[in-house]
């Protein structure tokens, strides 16, 4: 009836079974708690992830998402910059189910302070683009519904970076953007 | 010209399974701002999903593996397809949203399941065998829930959701058909070696340990509720 008519694999006696069944489970466990546990989750229970370097791989990759108000990421506090900061406030109009992106230029550890405020509830994915990866999103934090946002971003590569805002209703609504810090604005790309 | 050079990733992903699995950045952000019905993108965004999806390569590696008669392949295929187009088409259509993490565990442990069944297990530990096309379509079912959850991370626009969709299904069965047939061109020219049953019990193991590990990689995912 089934794939059982020809499998070719002998009834296995018990013991051997579940000496597979458990090595499997082992073998399983001692990767998950060695390998993707560090690199993945920068969970660390055995030490080998700071031995080996492993953790490191999600703090390079995951701090931009942290929602924590402190950076990160193991540079040096404190960045100067040979230019004042920049002061923005933009009114972005979005249409109904309407979306856009809204982004600024910045260079390796360039400071964005930001806050914004819509009156209609928005989908929201933060995210810069390398210039050595155009097009290659990658996402800083992303919240499902909101009217408001206030954060900093301490750009990780030279890019674009700014928002993708999705209007969760059927009314045409205006997002009030005020940004600070070290940018540039770019032209709105015309679609 | 890309799908040719994605056929030897695809294989490298049996041996590499924790590479990146969610649809690619840059197709996210291709998808966000696409309007309207499109189905040639949509046709081959599917078709990559299957292609590079490690965990659905690794069950349909499992399933087909003691499967010699091309006949047996279609019936357990068409099991798995059947199962895996109506929770995509139900999932986003009706907008049910079932957690990624814990669809995902799920995905895996049909890996271990398929792979347990391959080595005799449920004979052996319980005296009977669970039907395997039942399985194979239940778990199926498991599977179309992981492609939707994929599918609606990225907020696709109404318009045209129902077109998109349906092309992203196609393309899902055509990524299968592609991997499928590089997979039994493979176990063909494996089966014939002469130790390939003592072979056949490691392969099993391993892909049983994966199965494990997927599942522990997302149930960590979903206790942390961290992005991986």
């Amino acid at each position: 009836m089934s794939a059982s008519s020809v499998t070719p694999v002998m009834l296995p006696s018990r013991s051997a079974l579940l000496k597979r069944l458990g090595g499997a489970l082992l073998a399983a466990l001692a990767i998950l708690l060695l390998f993707v546990m560090p690199a993945e989750y920068q969970i660390d229970p055995t030490g080998f992830g700071k031995l080996t370097g492993l953790v490191k791989m999600s703090q390079t990759v995951t701090a931009p998402q942290a929602a924590a108000p402190t950076p990160v990421m193991n540079t040096t506090a404190a960045h100067t910059y040979t230019v004042p900061f920049r002061t923005d406030e933009i009114d972005i109009p979005i249409g109904k189910d309407g979306e856009l992106e809204y982004k600024v230029r910045m260079q390796p550890g360039g400071t964005l302070v930001y806050s914004w405020k819509c009156p209609e509830p928005l989908y929201i994915d933060f995210h810069g683009e390398s210039d050595k990866d155009p097009g290659n999103a990658v996402s800083y934090t992303v919240t499902q519904e909101a009217k408001e946002g206030h954060g900093s971003l301490i750009a990780p590569f030279a890019g674009i970076h700014g928002w993708f805002y999705q209007n969760q209703t059927d009314h045409v609504t205006v997002i009030h953007l005020k940004m600070s810090g070290f940018y540039q604005l770019i032209p709105a790309n015309p679609k | 010209m890309r799908l040719i050079r994605l056929i030897p990733i695809a294989l490298l992903c049996v041996a590499v399974p924790l590479l990146a699995h969610n649809v690619a950045a840059r197709d996210a952000a291709f998808l966000k701002q696409s309007q309207g019905t499109q189905i040639f993108p949509f046709l081959y965004l599917g078709a990559k999903h299957m292609v590079t999806g490690y965990d659905h390569l690794l069950f349909l590696f499992g399933v087909i593996f003691f499967l010699y008669r091309l006949k047996d392949v279609a019936v357990y295929v068409t099991c798995f397809a059947a199962g895996h187009s109506l929770t995509l088409l139900a999932g986003v259509i009706s907008g049910v949203h079932v957690n990624p993490y814990l669809v995902d565990a799920l995905i895996g442990l049909s890996v271990v399941y398929k792979a347990f069944d391959n080595l005799n297990g449920f004979r052996t530990l319980a005296g009977f065998e669970p039907n395997p096309k039942l399985m194979v379509l239940g778990f199926g079912l498991v599977h179309g829930f992981g492609l939707a959850t994929k599918l609606q991370d990225l907020h696709l626009s109404t318009k045209g959701l129902v077109g998109n969709l349906i092309s992203f299904n196609v393309g899902v069965e055509c990524g299968q058909l592609i991997a499928l047939s590089i997979i039994l061109l493979a176990m063909t020219w494996w089966r014939g070696t002469s130790d390939f049953v003592k072979h056949a019990v490691a392969a099993n193991v391993v892909v049983m340990t994966l199965g494990f590990l997927l599942m522990g990689y997302q149930l960590t995912g979903y206790y942390t509720g961290r992005a991986a």
